[in-house]
Protein backbone atom coordinates (compact mmCIF):
# COMPACT_ATOMS: atom_id res chain seq x y z
CA UNK A 1 0.00 0.00 0.00
CA UNK A 2 1.73 3.10 -1.22
CA UNK A 3 1.75 6.49 0.86
CA UNK A 4 -0.13 8.43 -1.80
CA UNK A 5 -3.22 5.83 -1.40
CA UNK A 6 -3.08 6.19 2.35
CA UNK A 7 -3.77 9.82 1.48
CA UNK A 8 -6.06 9.38 -1.33
CA UNK A 9 -8.33 6.58 -0.06
CA UNK A 10 -8.18 6.77 3.92
CA UNK A 11 -7.83 10.45 4.75
CA UNK A 12 -9.35 12.10 1.41
CA UNK A 13 -12.41 10.05 1.90
CA UNK A 14 -16.11 10.98 2.34
CA UNK A 15 -17.17 11.07 6.46
CA UNK A 16 -20.85 11.95 6.32
CA UNK A 17 -21.04 13.21 3.16
CA UNK A 18 -17.90 15.48 4.04
CA UNK A 19 -14.44 15.64 2.94
CA UNK A 20 -10.91 17.27 4.04
CA UNK A 21 -9.79 19.87 1.95
CA UNK A 22 -6.19 18.77 1.69
CA UNK A 23 -3.92 16.05 3.99
CA UNK A 24 -0.55 14.87 3.70
CA UNK A 25 1.77 12.70 5.60
CA UNK A 26 5.01 14.31 6.48
CA UNK A 27 8.22 12.68 7.75
CA UNK A 28 9.73 14.17 11.17
CA UNK A 29 12.27 15.33 9.40
CA UNK A 30 10.00 17.41 6.52
CA UNK A 31 10.38 15.72 3.99
CA UNK A 32 6.88 14.87 2.30
CA UNK A 33 5.44 11.17 2.01
CA UNK A 34 2.53 11.32 -0.15
CA UNK A 35 0.21 14.76 0.13
CA UNK A 36 -2.93 15.22 -1.52
CA UNK A 37 -3.07 17.81 -4.58
CA UNK A 38 -4.46 21.26 -2.75
CA UNK A 39 -2.25 20.71 0.41
CA UNK A 40 -0.87 24.17 0.86
CA UNK A 41 4.18 24.17 0.23
CA UNK A 42 5.25 24.49 3.35
CA UNK A 43 8.54 25.79 4.82
CA UNK A 44 10.87 23.01 7.01
CA UNK A 45 10.93 25.53 9.84
CA UNK A 46 7.29 25.23 10.30
CA UNK A 47 7.49 21.75 10.94
CA UNK A 48 10.70 22.11 13.36
CA UNK A 49 8.40 24.01 14.89
CA UNK A 50 5.33 21.75 15.25
CA UNK A 51 7.90 18.79 16.48
CA UNK A 52 9.30 21.46 18.99
CA UNK A 53 4.95 21.58 20.14
CA UNK A 54 4.70 17.65 20.69
CA UNK A 55 8.03 17.45 22.71
CA UNK A 56 7.04 20.57 24.96
CA UNK A 57 3.39 21.39 24.57
CA UNK A 58 2.97 24.86 24.75
CA UNK A 59 4.99 26.41 22.50
CA UNK A 60 3.21 26.98 19.85
CA UNK A 61 0.11 28.55 21.44
CA UNK A 62 1.41 32.07 21.87
CA UNK A 63 2.65 32.02 18.32
CA UNK A 64 0.29 30.45 16.32
CA UNK A 65 0.45 27.41 14.03
CA UNK A 66 1.66 28.25 10.59
CA UNK A 67 1.79 26.17 7.27
CA UNK A 68 2.20 27.56 4.52
CA UNK A 69 1.24 31.11 4.28
CA UNK A 70 -2.09 30.27 6.82
CA UNK A 71 -1.54 31.01 10.23
CA UNK A 72 -4.10 28.79 12.50
CA UNK A 73 -4.68 29.68 16.41
CA UNK A 74 -3.64 26.99 18.64
CA UNK A 75 -6.78 25.49 20.97
CA UNK A 76 -7.35 22.21 23.00
CA UNK A 77 -5.19 19.71 21.55
CA UNK A 78 -3.44 16.08 23.40
CA UNK A 79 -0.01 16.93 24.91
CA UNK A 80 2.10 15.16 22.59
CA UNK A 81 -0.09 13.31 20.25
CA UNK A 82 -2.35 16.24 18.69
CA UNK A 83 -2.46 19.34 17.62
CA UNK A 84 -6.02 20.85 16.85
CA UNK A 85 -5.49 24.57 15.10
CA UNK A 86 -8.71 27.00 14.06
CA UNK A 87 -9.33 29.15 10.98
CA UNK A 88 -12.45 31.01 10.66
CA UNK A 89 -14.60 28.21 9.84
CA UNK A 90 -12.19 25.74 9.18
CA UNK A 91 -8.77 24.52 11.25
CA UNK A 92 -6.80 21.64 10.91
CA UNK A 93 -5.92 18.37 12.93
CA UNK A 94 -1.99 17.05 13.15
CA UNK A 95 -1.31 13.62 14.88
CA UNK A 96 1.78 12.22 15.73
CA UNK A 97 2.62 8.88 14.87
CA UNK A 98 6.06 6.74 15.53
CA UNK A 99 8.18 8.34 12.33
CA UNK A 100 5.79 10.82 11.09
CA UNK A 101 3.08 13.59 10.79
CA UNK A 102 -0.56 13.08 9.28
CA UNK A 103 -2.07 16.75 8.62
CA UNK A 104 -5.46 16.98 7.62
CA UNK A 105 -7.12 20.61 6.66
CA UNK A 106 -10.96 20.85 6.89
CA UNK A 107 -13.20 23.66 5.87
CA UNK A 108 -16.96 24.47 6.12
CA UNK A 109 -19.16 22.24 6.27
CA UNK A 110 -16.95 19.74 8.29
CA UNK A 111 -16.65 20.04 11.47
CA UNK A 112 -13.82 19.62 13.61
CA UNK A 113 -14.90 16.48 14.99
CA UNK A 114 -15.02 14.77 11.95
CA UNK A 115 -11.46 15.84 10.68
CA UNK A 116 -10.22 15.07 14.21
CA UNK A 117 -11.98 10.98 13.66
CA UNK A 118 -10.10 10.77 10.21
CA UNK A 119 -6.93 12.21 11.00
CA UNK A 120 -6.38 10.75 14.13
CA UNK A 121 -8.06 7.17 13.48
CA UNK A 122 -5.66 6.68 10.83
CA UNK A 123 -2.68 8.01 13.44
CA UNK A 124 -3.55 5.09 15.80
CA UNK A 125 -3.20 2.44 13.03
CA UNK A 126 0.35 3.52 11.64
CA UNK A 127 1.36 4.12 15.37
CA UNK A 128 0.29 -0.21 15.70
CA UNK A 129 1.92 -0.96 12.15
CA UNK A 130 5.18 0.48 14.22
CA UNK A 131 5.32 3.55 11.72
CA UNK B 1 -24.36 11.15 14.05
CA UNK B 2 -27.30 11.89 15.79
CA UNK B 3 -30.50 13.60 14.47
CA UNK B 4 -32.62 13.52 16.39
CA UNK B 5 -34.67 17.33 16.14
CA UNK B 6 -37.84 16.25 17.51
CA UNK B 7 -37.01 15.49 20.98
CA UNK B 8 -35.03 18.44 23.04
CA UNK B 9 -31.97 17.95 24.82
CA UNK B 10 -30.97 18.11 28.19
CA UNK B 11 -28.72 20.95 29.20
CA UNK B 12 -26.96 20.26 32.30
CA UNK B 13 -24.48 21.69 34.34
CA UNK B 14 -22.55 20.90 37.36
CA UNK B 15 -21.25 23.39 39.18
CA UNK B 16 -19.04 23.44 42.71
CA UNK B 17 -22.15 25.32 44.48
CA UNK B 18 -25.30 24.53 42.10
CA UNK B 19 -25.96 22.60 39.75
CA UNK B 20 -28.34 23.72 36.61
CA UNK B 21 -31.25 21.59 34.50
CA UNK B 22 -33.43 21.87 31.61
CA UNK B 23 -34.22 21.39 28.49
CA UNK B 24 -32.29 23.19 26.09
CA UNK B 25 -34.51 25.90 23.89
CA UNK B 26 -35.46 27.26 27.07
CA UNK B 27 -34.56 30.33 28.60
CA UNK B 28 -33.74 29.76 32.46
CA UNK B 29 -32.74 26.03 33.47
CA UNK B 30 -35.92 24.16 34.99
CA UNK B 31 -34.28 22.81 38.21
CA UNK B 32 -31.10 24.81 40.21
CA UNK B 33 -30.16 23.17 43.08
CA UNK B 34 -27.10 23.31 45.65
CA UNK B 35 -24.65 20.50 44.98
CA UNK B 36 -24.68 19.01 48.29
CA UNK B 37 -24.88 15.52 48.72
CA UNK B 38 -26.65 14.92 52.10
CA UNK B 39 -25.46 11.14 53.18
CA UNK B 40 -27.11 9.23 56.10
CA UNK B 41 -25.08 6.39 57.76
CA UNK B 42 -27.17 3.64 59.22
CA UNK B 43 -25.64 3.11 61.93
CA UNK B 44 -25.58 6.56 63.66
CA UNK B 45 -28.40 7.74 61.98
CA UNK B 46 -26.80 11.17 61.73
CA UNK B 47 -26.91 13.58 58.55
CA UNK B 48 -23.61 14.59 56.84
CA UNK B 49 -23.44 17.26 54.17
CA UNK B 50 -21.02 17.33 51.69
CA UNK B 51 -20.05 19.69 49.47
CA UNK B 52 -18.68 18.77 46.18
CA UNK B 53 -16.04 21.49 45.87
CA UNK B 54 -13.38 19.80 43.46
CA UNK B 55 -14.90 19.23 40.10
CA UNK B 56 -12.95 16.04 40.41
CA UNK B 57 -15.17 14.78 42.74
CA UNK B 58 -17.80 15.89 40.61
CA UNK B 59 -17.33 13.46 37.97
CA UNK B 60 -15.15 10.57 39.89
CA UNK B 61 -17.53 9.71 42.75
CA UNK B 62 -20.98 8.03 43.48
CA UNK B 63 -21.88 11.76 44.47
CA UNK B 64 -21.74 12.54 41.19
CA UNK B 65 -23.87 9.54 40.69
CA UNK B 66 -26.26 11.12 43.42
CA UNK B 67 -26.43 14.28 42.04
CA UNK B 68 -27.11 13.43 38.56
CA UNK B 69 -29.50 11.06 39.61
CA UNK B 70 -31.43 13.54 41.74
CA UNK B 71 -31.39 16.16 38.85
CA UNK B 72 -32.78 13.70 36.48
CA UNK B 73 -35.19 12.80 38.79
CA UNK B 74 -36.35 16.51 40.08
CA UNK B 75 -36.85 17.18 35.54
CA UNK B 76 -38.83 13.97 35.44
CA UNK B 77 -37.15 12.68 32.48
CA UNK B 78 -35.87 9.16 31.38
CA UNK B 79 -32.32 9.86 30.44
CA UNK B 80 -32.49 7.26 27.49
CA UNK B 81 -34.76 9.35 25.49
CA UNK B 82 -32.84 12.89 25.22
CA UNK B 83 -29.22 13.74 24.51
CA UNK B 84 -27.02 15.39 26.97
CA UNK B 85 -25.55 18.02 26.79
CA UNK B 86 -22.81 18.62 29.78
CA UNK B 87 -21.25 21.80 30.27
CA UNK B 88 -18.02 20.75 31.84
CA UNK B 89 -14.86 22.76 33.76
CA UNK B 90 -12.65 24.96 30.99
CA UNK B 91 -9.40 22.96 32.59
CA UNK B 92 -11.42 19.68 32.57
CA UNK B 93 -8.77 16.72 31.85
CA UNK B 94 -8.96 13.87 29.20
CA UNK B 95 -9.74 11.46 31.62
CA UNK B 96 -12.58 13.34 34.03
CA UNK B 97 -14.51 13.84 30.26
CA UNK B 98 -13.82 10.23 29.55
CA UNK B 99 -15.18 9.09 32.77
CA UNK B 100 -18.00 11.61 32.62
CA UNK B 101 -19.19 9.69 29.44
CA UNK B 102 -18.43 6.24 30.35
CA UNK B 103 -20.93 7.26 33.40
CA UNK B 104 -23.23 9.02 31.25
CA UNK B 105 -23.51 6.17 28.48
CA UNK B 106 -23.34 3.16 31.03
CA UNK B 107 -25.44 4.18 33.47
CA UNK B 108 -27.63 6.79 32.35
CA UNK B 109 -27.65 4.98 28.40
CA UNK B 110 -28.16 8.62 27.10
CA UNK B 111 -28.67 8.02 23.15
CA UNK B 112 -26.07 11.18 22.54
CA UNK B 113 -24.22 13.15 24.52
CA UNK B 114 -21.53 16.32 24.00
CA UNK B 115 -19.05 17.62 26.04
CA UNK B 116 -18.90 21.85 26.02
CA UNK B 117 -16.49 23.90 27.98
CA UNK B 118 -18.21 26.32 30.10
CA UNK B 119 -16.05 29.06 28.82
CA UNK B 120 -17.75 28.47 25.07
CA UNK B 121 -20.87 28.63 26.27
CA UNK B 122 -21.09 31.85 28.29
CA UNK B 123 -19.77 33.05 25.44
CA UNK B 124 -22.04 32.01 22.74
CA UNK B 125 -25.01 33.27 25.42
CA UNK B 126 -23.59 36.66 24.83
CA UNK B 127 -23.75 36.29 21.10
CA UNK B 128 -19.91 36.10 20.71
CA UNK B 129 -17.93 33.90 19.07
CA UNK B 130 -14.41 35.35 20.44
CA UNK B 131 -14.09 36.66 23.96
CA UNK B 132 -12.27 36.60 27.80
CA UNK B 133 -14.93 34.61 30.25
CA UNK B 134 -13.98 35.54 33.81
CA UNK B 135 -16.72 33.19 35.38
CA UNK B 136 -16.89 33.76 39.14
CA UNK B 137 -18.92 30.80 40.60
CA UNK B 138 -19.08 29.36 43.94
CA UNK B 139 -16.63 27.50 43.86
CA UNK B 140 -13.23 29.11 42.15
CA UNK B 141 -12.94 31.80 39.50
CA UNK B 142 -11.75 30.65 36.44
CA UNK B 143 -10.46 32.66 33.24
CA UNK B 144 -10.33 31.64 29.55
CA UNK B 145 -9.90 33.07 26.21
CA UNK B 146 -12.23 31.93 23.64
CA UNK B 147 -11.73 32.12 19.96
CA UNK B 148 -14.66 31.21 17.49
CA UNK B 149 -15.79 28.87 19.80
CA UNK B 150 -13.05 27.23 20.95
CA UNK B 151 -11.27 27.75 24.33
CA UNK B 152 -7.32 28.46 23.51
CA UNK B 153 -4.58 26.43 24.69
CA UNK B 154 -2.91 27.49 27.47
CA UNK B 155 -4.90 30.37 28.31
CA UNK B 156 -6.91 28.89 31.25
CA UNK B 157 -6.10 29.93 34.45
CA UNK B 158 -7.87 29.02 37.88
CA UNK B 159 -7.89 30.61 41.44
CA UNK B 160 -9.99 29.42 44.24
CA UNK B 161 -11.15 32.37 45.47
CA UNK B 162 -14.68 32.45 44.64
CA UNK B 163 -18.04 32.82 46.26
CA UNK B 164 -18.12 29.77 49.01
CA UNK B 165 -14.35 31.68 50.00
CA UNK B 166 -15.91 34.99 50.32
CA UNK B 167 -18.62 33.56 52.72
CA UNK B 168 -16.10 31.61 54.57
CA UNK B 169 -14.38 35.46 55.04
CA UNK B 170 -17.57 37.09 55.71
CA UNK B 171 -18.61 33.92 58.92
CA UNK B 172 -14.77 33.97 60.09
CA UNK B 173 -15.03 38.16 60.26
CA UNK B 174 -18.37 37.92 62.80
CA UNK B 175 -17.42 35.30 64.54
CA UNK B 176 -14.49 37.47 65.22
CA UNK B 177 -16.54 40.58 66.38
CA UNK B 178 -18.87 37.85 68.77
CA UNK B 179 -21.54 37.65 66.53
CA UNK B 180 -23.26 34.22 66.44
CA UNK B 181 -24.77 33.27 63.71
CA UNK B 182 -27.78 30.82 64.99
CA UNK B 183 -28.43 28.30 61.92
CA UNK B 184 -32.00 28.50 60.87
CA UNK B 185 -33.07 25.09 62.01
CA UNK B 186 -32.24 25.73 66.06
CA UNK B 187 -34.67 28.35 66.99
CA UNK B 188 -38.55 29.24 66.61
CA UNK B 189 -40.24 32.82 66.71
CA UNK B 190 -43.13 32.84 68.84
CA UNK B 191 -45.30 35.78 68.47
CA UNK B 192 -45.85 36.79 72.21
CA UNK B 193 -47.72 39.97 71.57
CA UNK B 194 -49.23 41.14 67.52
CA UNK B 195 -46.06 42.51 65.86
CA UNK B 196 -43.53 41.65 68.81
CA UNK B 197 -41.60 38.00 68.53
CA UNK B 198 -39.74 35.90 71.25
CA UNK B 199 -37.03 33.85 69.77
CA UNK B 200 -37.05 30.07 71.46
CA UNK B 201 -33.78 28.13 71.53
CA UNK B 202 -34.79 24.30 69.72
CA UNK B 203 -32.68 21.42 70.40
CA UNK B 204 -32.30 19.37 67.58
CA UNK B 205 -29.83 16.12 68.19
CA UNK B 206 -28.69 14.35 66.29
CA UNK B 207 -27.33 17.16 63.44
CA UNK B 208 -23.42 16.96 62.46
CA UNK B 209 -21.22 19.56 62.53
CA UNK B 210 -21.50 19.76 58.75
CA UNK B 211 -24.82 20.83 58.89
CA UNK B 212 -24.84 23.33 61.38
CA UNK B 213 -21.96 24.57 59.31
CA UNK B 214 -23.77 24.57 56.12
CA UNK B 215 -27.01 26.09 57.21
CA UNK B 216 -24.64 29.04 59.10
CA UNK B 217 -22.80 29.13 56.06
CA UNK B 218 -26.26 30.21 54.13
CA UNK B 219 -26.81 32.97 56.44
CA UNK B 220 -23.58 33.88 55.94
CA UNK B 221 -23.88 33.83 52.43
CA UNK B 222 -27.32 35.48 52.34
CA UNK B 223 -25.81 38.58 54.18
CA UNK B 224 -22.83 38.85 51.79
CA UNK B 225 -24.92 38.60 48.86
CA UNK B 226 -27.17 41.73 50.22
CA UNK B 227 -24.76 44.36 51.93
CA UNK B 228 -21.21 43.99 50.32
CA UNK B 229 -20.11 46.05 47.93
CA UNK B 230 -16.67 46.32 45.55
CA UNK B 231 -14.83 49.37 46.68
CA UNK B 232 -13.97 51.74 44.09
CA UNK B 233 -10.18 51.26 44.79
CA UNK B 234 -7.91 49.08 46.55
CA UNK B 235 -9.15 48.55 50.40
CA UNK B 236 -7.24 50.14 53.28
CA UNK B 237 -8.34 49.76 56.46
CA UNK B 238 -7.43 53.30 57.72
CA UNK B 239 -10.20 54.88 54.81
CA UNK B 240 -12.88 53.04 55.76
CA UNK B 241 -12.55 53.09 59.61
CA UNK B 242 -14.90 55.21 59.76
CA UNK B 243 -17.37 54.17 57.24
CA UNK B 244 -21.21 54.43 57.97
CA UNK B 245 -22.57 51.19 58.90
CA UNK B 246 -25.03 49.32 57.34
CA UNK B 247 -27.95 47.09 59.73
CA UNK B 248 -28.54 43.39 58.69
CA UNK B 249 -31.55 41.30 60.21
CA UNK B 250 -30.55 38.42 61.11
CA UNK B 251 -33.56 35.35 61.04
CA UNK B 252 -33.46 35.03 65.01
CA UNK B 253 -34.04 38.81 65.18
CA UNK B 254 -30.80 40.06 66.25
CA UNK B 255 -29.90 43.12 64.14
CA UNK B 256 -25.90 43.52 63.47
CA UNK B 257 -23.97 46.59 62.03
CA UNK B 258 -21.86 45.76 59.13
CA UNK B 259 -19.36 48.74 57.86
CA UNK B 260 -16.00 48.35 56.58
CA UNK B 261 -16.24 44.26 56.07
CA UNK B 262 -18.87 45.38 53.12
CA UNK B 263 -15.82 46.53 51.25
CA UNK B 264 -13.11 44.84 52.78
CA UNK B 265 -14.24 41.01 51.47
CA UNK B 266 -15.31 41.85 47.83
CA UNK B 267 -12.16 43.17 47.69
CA UNK B 268 -10.24 40.04 48.26
CA UNK B 269 -11.31 39.13 44.91
CA UNK B 270 -8.56 41.30 43.66
CA UNK B 271 -6.18 41.56 46.46
CA UNK B 272 -6.03 38.08 48.29
CA UNK B 273 -3.58 39.03 50.30
CA UNK B 274 -6.00 41.25 52.15
CA UNK B 275 -7.37 37.24 53.85
CA UNK B 276 -4.32 37.51 56.26
CA UNK B 277 -5.85 40.37 57.84
CA UNK B 278 -9.25 38.46 58.81
CA UNK B 279 -9.32 36.86 61.56
CA UNK B 280 -9.16 33.34 61.48
CA UNK B 281 -8.62 32.81 58.07
CA UNK B 282 -4.51 33.44 58.46
CA UNK B 283 -4.41 30.05 57.40
CA UNK B 284 -4.89 30.39 53.81
CA UNK B 285 -2.12 29.30 52.52
CA UNK B 286 -2.07 29.82 48.78
CA UNK B 287 -3.13 32.70 49.55
CA UNK B 288 0.72 34.02 48.26
CA UNK B 289 0.27 32.41 44.95
CA UNK B 290 -2.61 33.44 44.28
CA UNK B 291 -3.28 36.94 41.63
CA UNK B 292 -5.85 39.13 42.41
CA UNK B 293 -8.24 39.19 39.45
CA UNK B 294 -6.78 41.66 37.27
CA UNK B 295 -3.92 40.08 37.34
CA UNK B 296 -5.30 36.83 36.48
CA UNK B 297 -7.27 38.51 33.08
CA UNK B 298 -4.09 40.13 32.14
CA UNK B 299 -2.03 37.05 32.07
CA UNK B 300 -4.33 34.83 30.81
CA UNK B 301 -4.19 37.25 27.58
CA UNK B 302 -0.46 37.85 27.37
CA UNK B 303 -0.55 34.01 26.81
CA UNK B 304 -2.63 34.14 24.13
CA UNK B 305 -1.67 34.68 20.04
CA UNK B 306 -0.74 38.76 19.49
CA UNK B 307 -3.33 38.87 16.71
CA UNK B 308 -6.39 38.06 19.21
CA UNK B 309 -5.29 39.97 22.38
CA UNK B 310 -6.95 43.24 21.54
CA UNK B 311 -10.30 42.02 20.82
CA UNK B 312 -10.24 39.86 23.55
CA UNK B 313 -9.25 43.09 25.62
CA UNK B 314 -12.83 45.12 24.32
CA UNK B 315 -14.93 41.59 25.11
CA UNK B 316 -13.84 40.57 28.64
CA UNK B 317 -17.26 38.79 29.48
CA UNK B 318 -18.44 38.56 33.46
CA UNK B 319 -20.20 35.17 34.40
CA UNK B 320 -21.12 33.35 37.83
CA UNK B 321 -23.31 33.81 40.79
CA UNK B 322 -20.05 36.00 42.32
CA UNK B 323 -20.26 38.51 39.52
CA UNK B 324 -23.18 40.22 40.39
CA UNK B 325 -21.60 41.69 43.09
CA UNK B 326 -22.09 45.59 43.05
CA UNK B 327 -19.49 47.14 41.28
CA UNK B 328 -17.17 44.54 40.32
CA UNK B 329 -17.51 45.28 36.35
CA UNK B 330 -16.71 49.07 36.87
CA UNK B 331 -13.83 48.24 39.29
CA UNK B 332 -12.42 45.52 36.78
CA UNK B 333 -12.52 48.23 34.28
CA UNK B 334 -10.86 50.39 35.97
CA UNK B 335 -7.67 48.27 37.27
CA UNK B 336 -7.46 46.69 33.55
CA UNK B 337 -7.43 50.10 31.64
CA UNK B 338 -4.51 51.28 34.28
CA UNK B 339 -2.72 47.77 33.56
CA UNK B 340 -3.56 46.89 29.90
CA UNK B 341 -0.77 48.41 27.08
CA UNK B 342 -1.72 51.64 25.98
CA UNK B 343 -3.41 51.11 22.94
CA UNK B 344 -5.71 48.68 23.91
CA UNK B 345 -9.23 49.29 24.76
CA UNK B 346 -10.40 47.83 27.99
CA UNK B 347 -14.73 46.74 27.98
CA UNK B 348 -15.75 44.44 30.65
CA UNK B 349 -19.02 43.11 29.68
CA UNK B 350 -21.94 41.96 31.60
CA UNK B 351 -25.41 41.16 31.28
CA UNK B 352 -28.15 43.26 33.40
CA UNK B 353 -30.13 41.10 34.64
CA UNK B 354 -28.23 39.06 37.67
CA UNK B 355 -30.70 35.60 36.97
CA UNK B 356 -28.26 35.82 33.50
CA UNK B 357 -25.10 36.30 34.61
CA UNK B 358 -25.76 33.35 37.20
CA UNK B 359 -27.02 30.83 34.61
CA UNK B 360 -25.04 32.39 32.09
CA UNK B 361 -23.37 28.91 31.17
CA UNK B 362 -26.74 27.11 31.19
CA UNK B 363 -28.53 29.30 28.68
CA UNK B 364 -25.49 29.07 26.28
CA UNK B 365 -25.79 25.07 26.26
CA UNK B 366 -29.83 25.89 25.98
CA UNK B 367 -28.94 27.98 22.46
CA UNK B 368 -26.15 25.66 21.41
CA UNK B 369 -28.07 22.76 21.63
CA UNK B 370 -31.28 24.24 19.93
CA UNK B 371 -29.02 25.00 16.62
CA UNK B 372 -29.72 23.09 13.63
CA UNK B 373 -25.74 23.40 12.75
CA UNK B 374 -25.24 21.59 15.99
CA UNK B 375 -27.01 18.17 15.37
CA UNK B 376 -24.36 17.11 13.80
CA UNK B 377 -21.56 17.40 16.72
CA UNK B 378 -23.43 14.67 18.89
CA UNK B 379 -21.54 12.31 19.84
CA UNK B 380 -24.13 9.05 19.47
CA UNK B 381 -24.17 5.90 21.56
CA UNK B 382 -23.74 3.97 18.44
CA UNK B 383 -19.87 5.86 17.94
CA UNK B 384 -19.27 4.78 21.62
CA UNK B 385 -20.16 1.32 21.70
CA UNK B 386 -17.98 1.28 17.80
CA UNK B 387 -15.28 3.27 18.52
CA UNK B 388 -14.90 3.32 22.32
CA UNK B 389 -14.87 6.22 25.00
CA UNK B 390 -11.46 8.17 23.63
CA UNK B 391 -13.08 8.98 20.68
CA UNK B 392 -15.14 12.03 22.74
CA UNK B 393 -11.78 13.74 22.78
CA UNK B 394 -12.03 14.12 19.19
CA UNK B 395 -15.54 14.93 18.90
CA UNK B 396 -15.63 17.04 21.41
CA UNK B 397 -12.69 19.39 20.68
Amino acid sequence: MSWQTYVDDHLMCEIESHHLTAAAIVGQDGSVWAQSASFPQFKPAEITNIINDFNEPGTLAPIGLFLGSTKYMVIQGEPGAVIRGKKGSGGITVKKTNQALIFGIYDEPMTPGQCNMVVERLGDYLIDQGL
Amino acid sequence: MYGGDEVSAIVLDLGSYTCKAGYAGEDAPKAVFPSVVGSIYQAGATDEVKHEKDSDSMYDSENADKTKTRKLERLLIDPKEHPMLLAEPSFNTPQQREKAAELMFESYKVPALFLAKNAVLTSFASGRATSLVVDSGGGSTTIAAVHDGYVLQKAVSTSPIGGEFLTDCMMKSLESKGVMIKPRYSFKRKEIRPGEFQTVDLDIPNTTESYKLYSQRAVASDIKESVCRVPDTAFEESAYANVPMTPYELPDGQTIEIGADRFKIPDVLFNPSLVQTIPGMESFAGSASVSGLPQMVIESINRCDADIKRELFSSILLAGGTASMLQLKERLEKELMEEAPQAARVKVLASGNSIERRFSVWIGGSILASLGSFQQLWFSKAEYEEHGVSNIQRKCP
